[in-house]
């Protein structure tokens, strides 16, 4: 049930009316309403997971009540481990067990051990890298007395499992989220209204751009071997985009459906491919898990190596990304792309220039050469890292590596069928056609957000009316799920 | 609230007047790389238009041929009339159950065959049918099946072709369009049948598979069936061969199979004869001209046979 599907349509639209024409007066039936909601949309997902999602949340509840009731310290850091254990073990055990398994095993096959350890036939509850982030946090925050715990257990639950941003973020943290469900929501038209454009940028991103990058780039990827290097740097390309698109557009959809009923959730993008070095990058993709990492292991960690000054400061940014790349999977590539990531940070530690970037073009309307020149640099260094998010291996990432690296970069890029090179057309064309969008809106949260608002009216609504046809006319009628619901 | 329902009441009929006055414009004057989601083609690969033409000139049939196109390229009306029986073949491109649904309710009053030969395919119980309903929206009349058709399936190439199609027939766009008998090494025979110059099958391996049926196609078969019983014609169910190879790539046939027998004489000709798959076919779905004789022949018998117990 993708938010685009039917299905989800006329739940959202059943669920909208009740929400705010029969609960509207009582928070909480409010409240209850939405946790229904939330429980029935995951339900339909996957019901087999939906005692481990009430499980993960009645636990955390119970552990934040005992964290904050007790005045013994060392009862409180008791309850914290607990908590802590249990969410990631929990979180480990469906995205690691194998991994780990087959680690041991190689490890052991090594040095000639035969070890005859069997794998489990694990299915990846859906969300639970989300919902698992949600909950430490809560437990982190409570235990650093930033938060007071909420004795509403609907509330919690509601935090935990709040459907918009279920399966795939952004992750809020409970200071920011919980008050906003304690709190009567009354229907604002401007925040519904904007969430109604969020959500058509999202379409379009999703339905236009990544659907349509996904068939190049499987193309790509599947066929890599035999493909010119002009090719394998396109594909490349057109992941990296593939991957902004579809994990932005599903953000933006994600926001927009919460600020339909009444919810100011985080921003997870802010324009990335417009940074001009790597840590602006970061601090604009997938805004949610940086801000959680940094908040709860960068810090952390680069208070605990401050003696060794900046050095300390590369071995907390390495481990950090390091562990931003393993939350993504149980593949060693993940583990390279955060460590490669994490090295790019090195020479602007290194030059002390980590935090002080100004905003690209600020006063103009277009960038300057060499911000330009850093812009596209930035793009081409992360595209060129997202082949290794890719592969389905690291050898397979070096075979991509080695094909880029050849005379064949200067030849024509070769597809296989009209339908591929149409398509490569059409969607470079409105790959553009999202940067200029973008860019003209970059100081607002979403590309359309003011859009056209010099222009009267019916000038803005043919410009929706437009986005709308482009999705119809384009879009990939075989569907392709969102990037994200993997992880 | 009441605001913001109002607003997007008129934001939808507002959008909905724009989406379809684009389809029109796009449909007439973009060119087909940025016609993704626009497969309108009158006169299509299939000859659906020339057997929607004939349609209107033919009337009390012997036999009415349904199905995809093992039908239309298979079934030889010539081969029936020699054994003095008028036929006529309505199958068409990737012709589903959905389709055939609509094909039945629009043509079978004026058809009224004593007989129907309906081809079932398990790829088409398989498919969703789009590319089938796209040949029948272009090609024939657009009336409110066509709606229901489109709202069953719901997938935006339909709706697009729908409305383009609609458009068209309003302002009356096909009303030039002639198709030609021959196109490449396609030849339409009165009656429906496409015949194919002689070629032969390039041997071809395929990996193991598995039909997964669409209930939905069972559905509309069932409903077509009921249409067939309400005029009490008598049914025959017909699996046309394909090559071996491409057939026994499928390991579930034989539940397709039973599910056929429950609703009548079915005969399955990938079992009940053996073709070669090289000299007998010109690709893995369809025969040759060779391979359609040695198959009308034997069909031939079994249709007899039905229409003489009449």
């Amino acid at each position: 049930m993708v938010f685009y599907s039917v299905e989800f349509i006329q739940f959202f639209v059943l669920f909208f009316f009740l929400y705010w024409l029969v609960f509207r007066q009582n928070i909480k039936w409010q409240n209850l309403l939405l946790l229904a909601g939330s429980y029935t949309f995951y339900a339909l997902w996957d019901w087999r997971f939906l005692f481990l999602l009430a499980g993960s949340s009645a636990i955390t509840y119970l552990l934040g009540l005992y964290i904050s009731k007790t005045d013994n310290e060392k009862r409180q850091k008791i309850f914290l481990f607990i908590g802590l254990v249990f969410g990631l073990g929990v979180l480990l055990f469906f995205k690691y067990y194998n991994f780990f398994i087959n680690s041991f095993v190689k490890v052991f096959s090594a040095f000639n051990f035969s070890l005859d350890i069997h794998t489990l036939n694990l299915i990846l509850p859906l969300g639970i890298s989300f919902y698992t982030f949600r909950s430490i946090s809560y437990l982190l925050d409570i235990s650093n007395e930033r938060i007071k715990p909420t004795s509403n257990w609907v509330v919690f639950f509601t935090y935990i499992s709040f459907f918009p941003t279920l399966l795939a973020g952004p992750i809020d943290k409970a200071r920011d989220f919980i008050p906003q469900l304690e709190n009567k929501r009354t229907f604002n038209y401007g925040l519904a209204v904007d969430g109604m454009r969020q959500i058509l940028w999202g379409l379009f991103k999703k339905i236009v751009i990544a659907d349509n990058c996904t068939v190049l780039t499987n193309y790509t990827f599947d066929n890599y071997p035999t493909l010119p290097a002009s090719s394998l740097l396109i594909g490349a390309f057109f992941y990296s985009i593939q991957v902004y698109a579809d994990f932005s557009g599903y953000s933006d959809m994600a926001i927009g459906f919460s600020r339909l009923i009444g919810f100011n959730v985080t921003q997870n993008f802010n324009f990335p491919f417009f940074s001009k070095n790597i840590a602006e990058f970061w601090q604009n993709w997938h805004i949610s898990l940086t801000t959680w990492m940094s908040e709860y292991v960068f810090n952390p960690l680069s208070f605990l190596f401050r003696k060794y000054k900046k050095w300390g400061l590369v071995i907390a940014i390495i481990i950090n990304f390091i562990l931003i790349g393993i939350w993504h999977g149980d593949n060693l590539t993940f583990i390279l792309f955060g460590f490669l990531h994490g090295c790019y940070f090195v020479p602007l530690i290194m030059k002390g220039t980590l935090s002080n970037s100004k905003k690209v073009a600020t006063y103009n309307f277009i960038p300057k050469l060499n911000e330009f020149i850093k812009m596209a640099g930035v793009f081409t260094l992360v595209s060129l890292t997202t082949v290794i998010f890719r592969a389905d291996s690291i050898k397979q990432a070096c075979h991509y590596y080695t094909g880029i690296l050849s005379l064949s970069l200067f030849d024509k890029p070769y597809l296989k069928s009209v339908e591929l090179k149409t398509g490569m057309i059409t969607t470079s064309f409105f790959i553009l056609f999202m940067f200029i969008i973008e860019w003209l809106g970059r100081d607002q949260q979403y590309g359309i957000a003011n859009f056209g608002f010099k222009f009267p009216k019916t000038l803005r609504w043919f410009f929706y009316s437009l986005l709308l046809f482009f999705i119809g006319m384009f879009m990939n009628t075989s569907g392709t799920p969102f990037l994200y619901f993997k992880f | 609230m009441r605001q913001f329902i109002k607003s997007f009441f008129l934001f939808f009929i507002f959008t909905f007047i724009v989406y379809v006055l684009l389809i029109c414009i796009w449909g007439s004057f973009a060119p087909s790389l940025l016609r993704k989601n626009l497969n309108y083609e009158l006169g299509a690969y299939g000859h659906m238009f020339s057997r929607i033409k004939e349609i209107k000139e033919t009337e009390n049939v012997d036999i009415l041929f349904l199905g995809s196109s093992h039908t239309y390229r298979g079934f030889d009306t010539r081969v029936f009339e020699l054994n003095g029986f008028t036929s006529f073949n309505l199958g068409s491109s990737a012709q589903s159950p959905l389709q055939t649904e609509v094909l039945l309710k629009r043509h079978l009053a004026k058809l009224s065959p004593k007989l129907i030969v309906y081809e079932v395919y398990p790829g088409t119980f398989s498919s969703d049918g789009v590319e089938s309903s796209l040949d029948i929206i272009a090609n024939d009349i657009n009336d409110f099946e066509s709606f229901k058709m489109a709202m069953k399936q719901n997938n935006v190439k339909v709706w697009n072709a729908y409305i383009y199609s609609l458009y068209r027939e309003i302002f009356n766009k096909n009303s030039d369009f002639e198709e030609a008998a021959v196109k490449g090494e396609d030849t339409y025979i009165k009656g429906g049948y496409v015949e194919k110059k002689l070629k032969y099958f390039k041997y071809k391996n395929h990996e193991k598979n598995k039909w997964e049926f669409e209930p939905s196609q069972f559905d509309a078969f069932e409903r077509t069936l009921a249409i067939i019983m309400d005029k009490k014609i008598k049914t025959i169910f017909v699996q046309a061969p394909i090559t071996t190879l491409k057939y026994q790539a499928y390991t579930n046939n034989d539940d397709f199979d039973k599910k056929m027998r429950v609703f009548g004489d079915y005969y399955n000709f990938n079992e009940l004869m053996h073709l070669n798959d090289s000299l007998n076919f010109y690709d893995e779905h369809h025969l040759n001209i060779i391979g359609v004789e040695i198959f009308n022949d034997k069909l031939s018998n079994i249709i007899s046979a039905q229409l003489n117990k009449n």
